[in-house]
C-alpha cells in the first residue's frame, strides 16, 4: 500500500498519526513494527489499516451514544453497518465430516499441579479461576467438569486418574495459556498457563480459562472467520464448521481489530453454538431411571 | 466421533505416514522452512511445539499439514500427490 492510496482511502489518517506516536515501537530484522492490543506486531500499512478500522468502530459508538442521548434516529448508517456488531456464533471442528465432542457422559475431570506453579498464591488462583470457568460452561450448555484435588499433589507432569492437568510452565510469554482439542493425542490433553496469565493486564484471569475451556470442548477462534477484523490472527481454517453467525463478542474472540472483549464471557451465541453441538445444561433435565 | 479414544497420534501424523515423500518434500522446501522458521516455538516436557493462533501447540507434522493447506489444499482433499 503506497501513501497516496493512504491519504485517498484514509477515514482518519490523524487517528494513524497518533497511533504511530502512541504505541510501541520494535525493530525486528531491521523493519518496524508497533505492537497492538499486547501481542501483535503491525508493519507501517497494517498499523494504517488497523487504525482505520478502529476510527471506524468508534465512529459506530459514538453514534450509537448520539443514538441513545437524542432518542431517535439509527447508528447502524450505510458505510457503517459493516462495522456494527449485530452479527454473532462459534466455530466447530470436523473430523470425517462429523463434529469433533466429547462423548455423551463424559466427565472431563482435570487437576491443577501444585508443584509445577512457583507461589501457592498462582495455584490457588488458578484453581478458583478454574472452578468458575467450569461452572460457566456447565451452565451454558451439556457438559460436566470435575475438579479431582487429590491429583493436584502429584509429581507427575501426566497424573492418572484426570482427563487433563493443568500446569504453570515458563513459555517465556509465547502464550499466555495454551489447551488442546478433544482429538487430540491423549498425551497432549493438558491446559498450560504461562507467568504472564498473572501478569498480563488485557484479558479477565477467568475469562482466558473459559476461553481455553472452549478449545478443550472443541471449539476454534471465532476471529479466523471471514467477518473478523482482518488484523486478528490468521489460522489454518481446514476442517472448521461454523455452528452460528460470526459473533464478535464471542468467548472464543480476541481482542483484535476493535472487536473482542477483555472479560472472555460466554454470549448468546455461544449458548446457542455449544448447545447444538452438547446440548442443554445437565441440570435443565430432571432425569428418570427405566 | 469414534467411541475410542484417539491413538496417541496426531491425524496429521498418520496422515503424513502414508505420504512419506510429500512429508520429505515439503521438509525440504526452502519455503516452508523460511516460514516455519518465523513461528514462535515453546519445549513442552522435551518436544517442541509450534505456537500457532496465540494458544495452540503443534507439532512439526502438524505444521506441515498446515504448510500444504495453505500451498497445496488439493492435496488434503484426496487429490494427487
Amino acid at each position: 500500500m503506497d501513501t497516496t492510496m493512504r491519504s485517498v482511502e484514509a477515514l482518519d489518517e490523524g487517528y494513524f498519526d497518533l497511533l504511530k506516536d502512541k504505541l510501541k515501537r520494535v525493530e525486528v530484522d531491521g523493519e518496524t513494527f508497533w505492537r497492538a492490543e499486547s501481542d501483535y506486531l503491525l508493519d507501517e500499512d497494517e498499523l494504517f489499516v488497523y487504525s482505520q478500522q478502529r476510527a471506524a468502530a468508534d465512529a459506530v459508538q459514538q453514534a450509537r451514544r448520539m443514538t441513545e442521548q437524542r432518542g431517535f434516529g439509527s447508528s447502524t448508517a450505510p458505510g457503517l453497518a459493516t462495522a456494527d456488531a449485530r452479527e454473532r456464533g462459534l466455530v466447530g471442528i470436523l473430523r470425517g465430516g462429523r463434529i469433533v465432542r466429547w462423548k455423551p457422559g463424559t466427565v472431563l475431570t482435570y487437576c491443577v499441579l501444585r508443584t509445577t506453579f512457583p507461589e501457592d498464591d498462582r495455584y490457588e488462583e488458578v484453581v478458583a479461576h478454574m472452578t468458575q470457568a467450569t461452572a460457566d460452561w456447565e451452565g451454558t450448555c451439556g457438559v460436566d467438569f470435575a475438579h479431582v484435588p487429590a491429583a493436584d499433589q502429584s509429581d507427575d507432569v501426566r497424573p492418572g486418574g484426570v482427563v487433563f492437568p493443568v500446569r504453570h510452565i515458563d513459555a517465556g510469554g509465547a502464550f499466555i495459556a495454551a489447551a488442546f482439542f478433544p482429538h487430540d493425542p491423549p498425551s497432549r490433553r493438558r491446559v498450560l498457563i504461562d507467568p504472564s496469565y498473572f501478569t498480563q493486564g488485557t484479558f479477565d484471569r477467568t475469562g482466558v480459562m473459559r476461553h481455553e475451556l472452549g478449545h478443550v470442548l472443541g471449539f476454534r477462534h471465532e476471529h479466523i472467520r471471514s467477518g473478523a477484523p482482518p488484523v486478528c490472527p490468521d489460522e489454518d481454517l481446514g476442517d472448521t464448521l461454523d455452528l452460528t453467525d460470526y459473533d464478535p463478542q464471542s468467548v472464543m474472540h480476541y481482542f483484535c481489530g476493535g472487536v473482542g472483549r477483555p472479560e472472555l464471557a460466554i454470549t448468546a451465541l455461544d449458548r446457542t453454538g455449544s448447545r447444538s453441538v452438547y446440548g442443554p445444561p445437565l441440570d435443565d433435565f430432571t432425569e428418570v431411571s427405566p | 466421533m469414534d467411541d475410542q479414544p484417539p491413538d496417541d497420534v496426531t491425524a496429521e501424523a498418520r496422515w503424513l505416514q502414508r505420504r512419506p515423500g510429500l512429508r520429505a518434500d515439503v521438509l525440504a522446501s526452502a519455503e516452508f522452512q523460511q516460514w516455519r522458521d518465523r513461528l514462535r516455538t515453546v519445549v513442552v516436557d522435551g518436544a517442541t511445539y509450534y505456537v500457532r493462533g496465540g494458544d495452540s501447540l503443534r507439532d512439526e507434522d502438524q505444521v506441515v499439514v498446515e504448510w500444504i493447506r495453505r500451498t497445496r489444499p488439493a492435496l488434503l482433499q484426496g487429490g494427487e500427490e
